[in-house]
């Protein structure tokens, strides 16, 4: 009897299930779902950063960019290794999850010390590139609403039209942030960024992501800034995921190293 | 002196180009299991590879290939390897300019994963296996989907496309060579694991100032050259333990255009160390420098290492630090850490007695044989003046010691420290004219100065005598300022005096101020110091019982930070004297900056800055950075 009041109930919970996965996603769950996708426990990343003026002049920089995530916070360390007049600058941020509480450290090899930086002043540029600290980090979702304006395909791919727009009182030097985020991974494939005014200021661009142990990542983005004409290219060189970074790469004192 | 700095410099060529050789492929290796085929390369070190996976084209079958950067392919190798294999025919390997290519012809459309080791040799792992195999191993390297199907987005209207040809192989030895497409981005697997590093680095520095006041004794010009070179280790022992061996030389070369002053040629070792690293603690034992305290360009904490006051501030303080032998170590826990130095040997600090702008007693020396109403014996007397400097011996008496203890909340550092060394500055014991009443002008009525003064044929003696400094830092953000600051109690401070000797009192120093960075990258930096002398007595020159000051930094990039301005400022509020620097910088070239400045001194002949106040300069100084 019992068996098949558990049948008749795994039945019952499998026809919901399915049910509520034929319900389309609200915007809010899109942005969540953004906020929240796997990115790996932890990452190792060889990069280089390139600021490409408006009349085509490249300054490239290479760096090492290692993050961690737990269930409180998320820390990232960014080490510049090249050219060798910036080699050893180390930024390290733990950003605590679902909120806008930031912890900066700098590291100037120069200096020998380390300075704790204000994390607040997000419109910064992040080093004279056209992200600013802001773009670095995630927006905790619940600082501001959505909106979803249907789907478009980018090279084949599926993405939803995310509309975001911070509420009063969120920290953030956007009105509006529009963006296509592809419907199988939820990674965003193309940024509209929007100022107060709602004039269409800047634009971020997933120009290649592969899938890497299992996890959709981006491998080579653009970020234009369309006032200046001035653009930033990020492009990964190596890339490894969860290889058990120990929490001591994540300390100022690590920075030193 | 040419002669051995040729030799140092291409004994480091030889060296580096010794370290720096092309790796070598030493051999293929390949076990055929059940599920996949591992094919292992061999490589004596650890070389930076690219892989790919290029689809069935023409006559040629579906490839997986690996790019080997700055590698060769030991010569007893065969150019390729059939293989009896049910996934794999071929293994062939192809020579570039840059990079040896080994392909592997498989027999279907099977995938490659790619991971490397640390191990010794250097080994790269290709793992040939069927798509259902690695949707199980989840290891999904290379593209879960079909190659022509990998997520390739187009570039955006006026993004910049990179269409980056391929070099053509320097010896065509297999048809390696037509695998030039290349589709999508390349990954490789990043090992860090297993780090045996070694990188060099260096800078060569120019710097020439000018002064814009060229009457009077003063030196009216100084040059200075400067290069250093090091050598940096980095070998992990394990996953949670490494060592870090640097070494580094300094070649320093400083010119006034005094007619006393000496041309000074110094190379010397600079930062030579060796670290051990483990999570939570780390201990270092060599020529090192160590930065204690918070604020800016006036650290009474800072006292670890020597100074280079032959400029007195118009180069950076962490500029001004000498490295010098110690033994240190680090423990770190959670949120709180102590630290302990002991520096076995003392080092003193350069400093300039006479004949240069910037030295203990200024020109005063120089004033005097210029003098026209000066008598020829006071000029002799004067020329003839010296100085004997009485430096700690190396005995364990003379050893020094230190101790930090920082704890740390979520928003602000706070430190302790206490520091038993020798005075970074010396104490005058001794000045041989007697009986005079100098009130700190540089160029004084020598008249009144001399009127009772009594010649002997001593010398100048300088003593290092001990020091104590005690110290509280800290450092926090209020949002959106930065704010820190640090208090030291110093026991004894010695301070020129009247008669051109020091005398020794006790200091409470206060540093503390905020910064603030604006989003159009305005950088304001503000700072507040109180200087108390204990004790206080009149015949201490260019010092009140009490000095106030507000110094820091406002400064501004531009052009994507190839330009910075910026204007270094501290006013005495206590006696009105003051110093700006101000200054721009060129950043345009990579790996070379320029900079163009003042240093801008003025107040009362007998205040600090002010007594600098002949010295007003223009300065441009160019580095270059390899």
């Amino acid at each position: 009897m019992y068996k098949y009041l558990l049948i008749a109930l795994t039945a019952l919970l499998l026809l919901a299930s399915t049910s509520l996965a034929a319900e389309p996603l609200s915007p809010a769950q899109i942005a969540q779902l953004t906020y929240d996708r796997y990115v790996g426990d932890d990452m190792q990343m060889h990069g280089t950063m390139e600021l490409i003026s408006k009349s085509g002049h490249v300054r490239s920089r290479e760096f090492i960019s290692l993050r961690k995530d737990d269930n409180a916070e998320r820390k990232q360390l960014i080490r510049f290794t090249a050219p060798a007049d910036i080699n050893g600058t180390v930024f390290l941020t733990l950003e605590s999850n679902g909120s806008s509480n930031t912890e900066q450290h700098l590291y100037l090899p120069a200096l020998k010390r380390t300075r704790r930086i204000v994390a607040s002043q997000k419109a910064r540029s992040f080093v004279n590139s056209d992200f600013t600290y802001e773009d670095m980090q995630r927006h905790p979702v619940e600082e501001w609403t959505y909106a979803l304006d249907g789907t478009e395909t980018i090279a084949g791919h599926v993405c939803y039209i995310l509309t975001s727009t911070p509420k009063p009182g969120t920290d953030s030097k956007y009105g509006k942030v529009v963006s296509w985020i592809e419907k199988e991974n939820f990674i965003p494939l193309k940024t509209y960024f929007f100022d107060n005014k709602g004039q269409h200021n800047k634009s971020y661009l997933v120009n290649s992501f592969n899938v890497i142990d299992n996890i959709a990542t981006e491998t080579e983005v653009l970020m234009e800034d369309l006032l200046s004409g001035h653009k930033t290219r990020l492009k990964t060189l190596e890339i490894k995921y969860n290889s058990g970074l120990q929490d001591s790469l994540f300390t100022t004192r690590a920075l030193e190293r | 002196m040419r002669t051995s700095l040729i030799t140092c410099f291409l004994f480091l060529a030889v060296f580096f180009v010794g370290q720096c050789h092309a790796a070598i492929l030493q051999g293929i290796d390949f076990v055929s299991a059940e599920e996949s085929t591992e094919v292992t390369l061999r490589i004596d070190k650890k070389v930076r590879y690219n892989h790919n996976y290029l689809p069935a084209s023409g006559t040629l079958p579906t490839r997986c290939y690996v790019d080997l950067y700055d590698t060769s392919r030991n010569q007893s190798m065969a150019t390729w390897l059939s293989v009896d294999d049910p996934r794999l025919s071929k293994i062939r390997t192809g020579s570039y300019p840059t990079k040896l290519r080994v392909v592997l012809d498989l027999q279907k459309d099977d995938v490659c994963s790619v991971v490397s080791s640390a191990m010794k040799p250097f080994q790269i792992q290709i793992s040939v296996t069927s798509p259902a195999a690695l949707l199980t191993k989840k290891l999904g390297i290379f593209p879960q989907t079909e190659p022509a199907e990998r997520a390739r987005l187009p570039e955006m209207p006026g993004t910049v496309v990179e269409d980056q040809p391929q070099p053509q192989p320097s010896a065509v030895l297999s048809d390696a060579t037509t695998d030039t497409a290349e589709p999508g981005p390349q990954l490789s697997s990043f090992t860090s694991a297993g780090r045996d590093e070694i990188s060099a680095w260096g800078w060569a520095q120019g710097y020439s100032a000018y002064d814009t006041n060229q009457q009077g004794s003063e030196d009216s010009e100084l040059s200075r050259l400067q290069g250093r070179a090091g050598v940096d280790w980095n070998k992990d022992l394990g996953p949670e333990s490494s060592l870090k061996l640097r070494g580094a030389i300094d070649l320093d070369r400083i010119y006034y255009d005094s007619d006393l002053a000496d041309e000074e040629t110094d190379f010397t070792l600079h930062e030579t160390y060796l670290q051990y690293n483990s999570t939570d603690w780390e201990m270092s034992f060599g020529k090192q420098r160590v930065r204690w305290g918070k604020s800016d360009q006036l650290s009474p904490i800072d006292s670890i290492n020597p100074q280079d006051f032959r400029q007195f501030i118009t180069i950076d303080l962490e500029e001004r630090a000498l490295p010098s032998w110690m033994l240190r170590n680090r423990w770190h826990g959670e949120s709180i850490g102590f630290e302990t130095i002991i520096q076995p040997w003392f080092k003193k600090s350069k400093i300039e007695y006479f004949d240069s702008n910037w030295a203990i007693y200024r020109n005063l020396r120089e004033s005097i044989i210029a003098n026209p109403s000066a008598p020829d014996d006071l000029k002799d007397y004067v020329r003839n003046l010296s100085t004997e400097t009485d430096k700690p011996g190396d005995s364990f008496d003379n050893m020094s010691a230190a101790a930090r203890f920082t704890w740390q909340t979520e928003q602000t550092d706070f430190a302790l420290s206490y520091h038993y060394g020798w005075e970074t500055l010396p104490t005058i014991t001794n000045f041989p004219v007697k009986n005079i009443n100098y009130s700190g002008d540089p160029d004084p009525d020598l008249t009144e100065l001399l009127s009772d003064a009594i010649f002997t044929d001593q010398k100048v003696l300088a003593k290092y005598k001990r020091q104590q400094t005690a110290g509280f830092e800290w450092e926090t953000v209020l949002d959106p300022i930065g704010f820190r600051g640090e208090i030291a109690y110093i026991d004894h401070v010695a301070f020129l005096s009247s008669d051109l000797t020091s005398v020794r009192k006790p200091v409470v120093h206060l540093v503390s101020g905020i910064d603030y960075a604006s989003t159009t990258e305005w950088y304001f930096n503000v700072q507040g110091s109180w200087f108390y002398i204990h004790d206080y007595s009149s015949e201490i020159l260019y010092f009140e019982e009490d000095t106030v000051s507000l110094l820091g930094e406002v400064s501004k990039p531009v052009w994507r930070g190839n330009l910075e301005f910026s204007l270094q400022y501290n006013y005495t509020i206590t006696d009105q004297s003051s110093y700006l620097k101000p200054s721009v910088t060129l950043k345009y070239f990579r790996n070379f900056e320029c900079e163009v400045g003042a240093n801008i001194f003025s107040g009362d002949d007998d205040t600090l800055l002010g007594s600098y106040d002949r010295n007003d300069q223009v300065y441009v100084r160019v580095k270059a950075f390899f």
